[in-house]
């Protein structure tokens, strides 16, 4: 559930069906959760974000624990119950510590972690909280993970937060089996 | 100039030469200034990403005066100088009124605005000040643009804080003709 209505195939105009069964193809015709659900009200942005995703999620080769890093520091910078619930198990699955999903869950102190992650998660609180970043944290993540990953984390970083929009803003329901506590906002 | 340099073409790894071509062709045959320099040292996710940027500046179907009032919102909450700079002047150019393009840059009181203006201002500056937007907020932007358009503007909004964590993290420097008085920060 979410503030307006999943979309089904005969509330979309002609022009958009062939975007829409595209979109919808591998989920029987239909998106009833999640941000997919809300952005399928633009079925050719849907179609065209797709791609994007796929990239940054799929194809990237930095490690799967360093991406779902990257994920919750946004999740949690936004304040995105969806996504960090969707993503708190994911990390700690991908090998991040209890420890340390727990602390940027409830914005407490750090336990000692790997560079690459201390890296990632400077670079991101910095933006997120400052809306720049300082040499030394810049230069750090760059050291950490070079240009392309760089340029790839900062991106999927942004991802998430435009996905954070999408979730709160038409507030999409979070499931109703969950494993995670909420985030304190 | 910027943190990092731009990769020339004999620079990217074999498998990314088609994309980064591709993608430099999509962005005119000039690497030129702005995110696209920075972005291009990951040839696949700039290819992919233009091709969303490229539907939701060229293909949607609310007015201009309204995708540049979004644009606005989403780099001023972010404070990013280049995308202001070079969007402020668009916004006035497109007919958006001088006093409202410096209020948002100035967080001082609004004038008065159309109602779609205000809609999409309020709509905004709430999820980018406390990551909501309270029932009353959403139900008018909904009123005003329908759920595929506000769909898009709230992408359009995500997607420039995007462009904006790119260009502040990178340091991708002003031009040196300012035509904007820069955001008070």
């Amino acid at each position: 559930m979410a503030r307006v209505p999943f979309v089904s195939r005969d509330m979309v105009p002609e022009e958009f069906r062939g975007a829409f069964d595209e979109v919808t193809s591998e989920t029987g015709g239909s998106i009833t959760n999640g941000p997919g659900s809300i952005t399928l009200n633009s079925p050719e942005f849907a179609r065209l974000r797709a791609p994007v995703t796929e990239y940054l999620r799929y194809r990237t080769t930095f490690p799967k624990l360093i991406q779902e890093l990257a994920i919750l520091v946004t999740a949690r910078a936004m304040d995105c119950q969806y996504i960090w619930n969707a993503h708190a198990p994911a990390g700690r699955q991908a090998g991040l510590s209890d420890a340390l999903v727990d602390a940027i869950r409830d914005n407490g102190a750090l336990p000692n972690v790997g560079p690459d992650e201390s890296a990632v998660i400077g670079f991101g609180r910095e933006f997120f909280s400052g809306h720049k970043v300082d040499q030394a944290t810049f230069q750090t993540a760059l050291d950490q993970f070079g240009a392309q990953h760089l340029v790839e984390l900062t991106a999927l970083m942004g991802h998430y937060s435009q996905t954070a929009f999408f979730l709160n803003a038409f507030e999409v329901t979070l499931p109703e089996e969950r494993t995670e506590p909420v985030l304190p906002v | 100039m910027a943190r990092i340099p731009s990769p020339s073409r004999d620079q990217v790894p074999d498998e990314f030469k088609d994309a980064y071509d591709q993608a430099v062709a999509s962005i005119g045959g000039q690497i030129g200034a702005g995110p696209w320099p920075v972005v291009l040292n990951s040839p696949e996710l700039a290819l992919r990403r233009i091709n969303l940027a490229d539907y939701l500046r060229k293909e949607t179907t609310f007015p201009k005066k309204i995708q540049e009032l979004a644009i606005l919102i989403a780099v001023r909450a972010m404070d990013c100088q280049y995308a202001w700079n070079a969007h402020a002047a668009t916004a006035r150019r497109v007919g958006l009124d001088d006093a409202i393009v410096d209020a948002i840059r100035d967080r001082t009181p609004l004038p008065a605005m159309a109602p779609e203006e205000e809609a999409l201002v309020n709509y905004g500056t709430e999820f980018y000040t406390t990551h909501k937007v309270s029932q009353d907020t959403f139900q008018k932007a909904l009123d005003q643009f329908g759920a595929q358009q506000l769909v898009e503007l709230t992408s359009l909004m995500g997607h420039y804080a995007q462009t904006s964590f790119i260009l502040n993290a990178f340091e991708v420097a002003l031009p040196d003709q300012l035509t904007e008085s820069l955001l008070p920060v």
